[in-house]
């Protein structure tokens, strides 16, 4: 408890930092994101006009 | 003639026709969505796909690259022969064709239509830009054109909207048409080897007859030797085409042009009955004198470097202000947060890692939005096809054509959509040459690099009294991309990917008054995606590296001996003796390896690295932090005007941009081309670099 208490700051720096790598890595392995860099094809949503 | 009509259900509508008609413009004006739209040839490379809500049902629709035939060669062209053909798997063939076509142009458009409508799939054609037709002095009897194609004819001016509704209506009264509506005559002899290849292709090769009836046109008229379809037909459709080619050179017909002629003569007969020229044709327009000065072969120059040269002077001048602002709310934010959290570690990640790594990159979007701002105007306008046609002459010297300008112009913007756009090129080792080349075009995401680091270390002086020193250094580093693009090309043409120099046609299309709405939605996607760039992966990298650079920890000493103790500081203390030749500090190697995901990265990761080193001193700016950064063994500046030119020759020719190695894969098939590309742009980075740091000391010295 102490530690937590001493340490709080560290504990969620290291935490946020985890979910960092974590979302870097996810992202290099669905490469997605990766070709879709372009605002040709990154920005490109489906939208539906009606008549 | 018998004529078989029944009605359609509606799923799929492919938009086809020339380039530069607006196809784009009427399929985001139907679907809603934003497609890139500009007034230049192939600006769709491949099909998009949108859907629209007509009464209850859901349709697809198909916008196609632009083709002048449907013989082409090219890969955008090829995708609108494979789609009509039902090739590709998972898209049927579209149930109605929408063929929009220039109104002012319309002779040149009936040639494509034609040979739609001969593939009897329905059709509906969208006269565009029809608000136009009287100022180019002519009058279109819509009436007389149904008649003799057999198909409706909508006025329409696609970009304000107007005759979308009767386009759509148009639609519910379409009907399939089994009926011969091939009005076009051949003559006699031609006519019955093209039918009786016809059958034999329908027979022999099962082939469908509206598929066939094009396919024998193009086997008829081919210059390839027989032999090179052997994979794709039996023996026996081989004779018999052979046959075919004998019989028709025998009785004296061209079999190249005679089908191409024939199908002219008829839709130039129905041009002429159906169009009028209230003013007389090929006068000269105010748009011929624009083009006589703008494609003149020394003005044409001048003008292209003078606009250049604005656009620079216009993103160091203008751009200054919102960027200042942009920086002072970093700021506040950094000391707001300081404030709240107590001094430690989430506070040091929260203003220094990340603060300092994202503000450092965000603070230059407004110099982004200023460049995409300038090079949509020269889009819009019709600009980007004048400026092809004058470096024709310096890429044919290189072995390129004009047509291979156009991607790499628009790589200035982004080397991704640049290099998609080389599909327009016939050529496969032409294509490939552009494609190799394109990233050494300076792209905006270069931009906060020679910013940040001419802003910091090129004196703001003025020379001849207008021009500002920092715009001649910005011009001079896209100048040095183009031309290491060009000779580059030209090596890689008189060597591995050698070939004949390719003549250059191209359309220029009519000048037109840009759209604010077009350019804003533009820069408005723009600007999101930088600022999604900056959310996600410099915001990432930023994390990471304020861990490599905080950890391991050291208890005493300064924050410059705590980074040198850090995981960063020891892997920048390992690379340093690679990059010391090019005159770089550790620091300046853990930005250029932190970049080779994406260059704007090499700016957040000084921004968090900085801010570390400085973190026992007053807050000060990333630019006035490395301006005072000095070697703790020499005791020299760090950073000085060379190291920073150093720094930018290396980003102008360094690959740098995993996006767009992962698209040249893509583009080429393969990892061969995309390896070799890295390879030879790195090495030319550190080979630039080098040659550049050991002149400037000579000079210095």
């Amino acid at each position: 408890m102490d530690t937590l208490v001493t340490h709080w700051q560290e504990i969620i720096s290291l935490a946020i930092v985890a979910s960092a790598v974590g979302a870097m890595i996810r992202s290099a392995l669905n490469r997605k994101d990766m070709k879709n860099n372009c605002s040709n094809c990154a920005l490109m949503e489906m939208k539906k006009k009606e008549y | 003639m018998n004529s078989t009509v029944q009605k359609i259900s509606l799923r799929t509508i492919a938009l086809i026709g020339n380039p530069n008609c607006g196809k784009t413009t009427l399929f985001n004006e139907l679907t809603g969505l934003r497609q890139k739209v500009g007034n230049y040839p192939g600006v769709t490379v491949e099909k998009k796909e949108g859907k629209i809500l007509i009464g209850t049902e859901e349709i697809t629709v198909l916008d196609l690259p632009g083709t002048y035939s449907l013989s082409a060669n090219s890969l955008d062209e090829k995708v609108v022969t494979d789609i009509l053909f039902g090739k590709i798997p998972g898209t049927p063939i579209p149930d109605i064709v929408v063929f929009v076509s220039d109104a002012t142009n319309l002779e040149r458009n009936l040639y494509l239509l034609s040979q739609v409508i001969d593939l009897k799939i329905p059709t509906v054609v969208a006269l565009n830009m029809y608000d136009r037709i009287q100022d180019t002095g002519i009058t279109i009897d819509t009436a007389q054109l149904r008649n003799e194609f057999g198909v409706p004819f909508i006025p329409m001016t696609a970009s304000k909207g107007a005759g979308i509704k009767e386009l759509l209506s148009s639609f519910e009264n379409i009907v399939s048409n089994t009926d011969g509506i091939r009005k076009w005559k051949l003559p006699d002899i031609v006519r019955i080897e093209h039918e009786e290849l016809v059958s034999i292709l329908v027979e022999n090769e099962k082939m469908a007859e509206s598929a066939a009836f094009h396919e024998a046109q193009l086997l008829l008229s081919t210059p390839k030797d027989i032999i090179s379809f052997s994979d794709e037909y039996s023996g026996e459709t081989l004779t018999h085409l052979q046959r075919d080619h004998n019989n028709l050179e025998m009785n004296g017909y061209n079999r190249h042009s005679v089908f191409v002629e024939s199908r002219f003569r008829w839709t130039n007969s129905v041009y002429k009955n159906s169009v009028r020229h209230t003013a007389p044709r090929h006068q000269k327009t105010v748009h011929d004198a624009i083009d006589a000065v703008l494609t003149h072969h020394i003005w044409g120059f001048v003008i292209f470097f003078a606009l250049m040269a604005v656009m620079f002077q216009m993103i160091f001048t203008w751009a200054i202000y919102p960027m200042l602002l942009i920086g002072s709310a970093f700021d506040t934010l950094a000391h707001l947060i300081s404030a709240i959290i107590p001094q430690g570690d989430l506070q040091s990640l929260i203003t220094r890692g990340i603060i300092g790594g994202v503000g450092a990159v965000v603070t230059f979007l407004p110099q982004i939005l200023f460049l995409f701002l300038f090079l949509g105007f020269l889009e819009d306008t019709g600009y980007m096809a004048r400026a092809a046609f004058i470096m024709d002459r310096i890429m044919n010297k290189v072995g390129l054509h004009g047509k291979s300008f156009i991607p790499l112009l628009s790589s200035f913007a982004c080397a991704i959509p640049g290099i998609m756009a080389t599909r327009t090129i016939e050529n496969p080792r032409d294509r490939l040459v552009t494609i190799l080349v394109a990233p050494l075009m300076s792209c905006s995401a270069r931009l906060p690099v020679f910013s940040l680091l001419i802003a910091s270390f090129i004196p703001n002086i003025l020379l001849f009294g207008f021009v500002s020193l920092p715009a001649v250094v910005l011009i001079s580093l896209y100048l040095l991309g183009l031309i290491s693009a060009l000779l580059t090309a030209r090596l890689l043409k008189s060597t591995v990917l050698k070939g004949p120099k390719p003549a250059f046609i191209m359309e220029l299309p009519p000048y037109r008054i840009p759209t604010l709405k077009n350019t804003f939605i533009h820069m408005w996607e723009r600007s999101l995606l930088f600022l999604k760039n900056a959310g996600t992966i410099i915001l990432g990298v930023s994390i990471v590296l304020w861990f490599l650079a905080t950890y391991p920890k050291m208890e005493e000493g300064t924050s410059s001996e705590k980074l040198a103790h850090s995981f960063v500081g020891r892997a920048g203390h390992v690379i340093e003796p690679v990059l010391k030749p090019l005159g770089f500090d550790w620091k300046i190697g853990i930005g250029i390896i932190s970049s080779l995901l994406q260059r704007e990265v090499f700016v957040g990761t000084l921004g968090t690295i900085y801010n570390i080193e400085h973190a026992d001193e007053e807050s000060a700016t990333l630019k006035q932090q490395m301006q005072k950064d000095k070697d703790p063994v020499t005791g020299q500046p760090v950073f000085s005007i060379l190291t920073a030119l150093c720094i930018m020759v290396y980003y102008v020719l360094a690959m740098q941009c995993l996006s767009t190695v992962a698209v040249v894969r893509r583009e080429t098939n393969g990892w061969k081309w995309p390896a070799a590309q890295f390879v030879y742009m790195t090495l030319l980075a550190y080979l630039g670099t080098f040659i550049t740091y050991r002149v400037g000391l000579w000079i210095l010295s």
